[in-house]
């Protein structure tokens, strides 16, 4: 971790950002969490209908906002690589910010978990039909993952070791 | 003392401020933000779906999950009040703060409109949305990226 941590400060990509932090890291921040709300809100939109809400609308219709989401997602994988590159110590002390990652992994596994085994029988599933317990519990850690991606992310400014 | 003064020293401000519990400030920052994926997040998938994402989800389903919205909203508007109180004095004579106020106001105007003429449209509840409900949903986005961006910047002007 030491060693990525220094050489990452090295890098260009973190040079340019130390720079240029002046403007750089309040744009990147509020790009963040307009990230956030585009990613949590339409990720979100899917969850509901997998827990069981929305059961008039069927599945597919609702995983057609899903793509758009991804803008969401690269607006904060990109602030959030940049406020690591050129911050690493910051982050990686904190405790916080690893609960933060983690859940996003969580997250990540649990979507990818619902493409490869669910998501093809759910896009099948029309109006009034019930999703599976698999459905509503993939639904379920989505929704929580994100959440306490978020909760985490807001809480470590205020963990941060000195 | 001035009236931002007065509410930034009022006993409840400074209980909130210099709270060294985990459900102090800090918590409520972050409910801010749990208020702000829902409110924006709901009004970015009615948006979406009136500039033509998603076209087979039904328009009426979103008469009955604004909820959501709602519920965002009211968690911020209190959450808001309570976080104004610990910086009365620098966020009450800010113009960033007052540029995010209006942000909220046209955006919730504009889509509590937009959402009231699709809803008794049959046109646009069968998914043909006129021109003009097309551009608030346009303008409605655009409005909410500013409050959030307006609400990010208040901590760096």
């Amino acid at each position: 971790m030491s060693a990525f941590n220094n050489w990452l400060l090295t890098t260009a990509l973190s040079q340019w950002v130390q720079g240029n932090a002046e403007w750089l890291w309040p744009l990147s921040e509020a790009l963040h969490f307009v990230g956030l709300a585009i990613l949590i809100g339409i990720a979100g939109f899917l969850d509901l209908r997998l827990m069981g809400f929305m059961k008039s609308v069927p599945v597919k219709a609702v995983k057609d906002f899903l793509p758009w989401s991804f803008i969401g997602f690269a607006l904060v994988a990109a602030t959030g690589i940049a406020f690591y590159v050129s911050q690493p110590w910051q982050y990686s002390r904190n405790p916080t910010w690893w609960f933060k990652v983690f859940f996003i992994v969580l997250a990540g596994a649990n979507a990818l978990l619902f493409e490869t085994a669910l998501a093809h029988r759910a896009m099948t599933l029309g109006p009034k039909e019930e999703t599976t317990l698999g459905m509503k519990l993939v639904g379920a850690t989505s929704l929580i993952s994100w959440t306490m991606v978020l909760y985490c992310g807001r809480m470590l400014a205020f963990t941060q070791a000195d | 003392m001035g009236f931002l003064e007065a509410i930034q020293e009022s006993s409840f401000a400074i209980a909130i401020s210099t709270s060294d519990s985990i459900w102090g400030y800090a918590f409520i920052l972050t409910l801010h933000t749990v208020g702000l994926a829902m409110v924006m997040g709901a009004s970015i998938v009615f948006d979406l779906r009136v500039l033509g994402v998603g076209h087979q989800f039904p328009v009426a389903t979103f008469k009955k999950i604004s909820g959501i919205l709602w519920t965002g909203f009211i968690i911020n508007a209190i959450t808001g009040v309570v976080l104004f109180t610990t910086n009365a004095v620098t966020f009450g004579l800010q113009r960033t703060f007052y540029l995010k106020l209006t942000f909220i106001l046209v955006a919730m105007v504009v889509g509590v409109r937009n959402r009231a003429s699709v809803f008794g449209d049959p046109a646009s509840l069968a998914g043909n949305f006129p021109g003009g409900a097309r551009t608030l949903a346009a303008l409605s986005l655009a409005l909410w990226i500013g409050a959030t961006f307006a609400g990010r910047y208040m901590a760096y002007v």
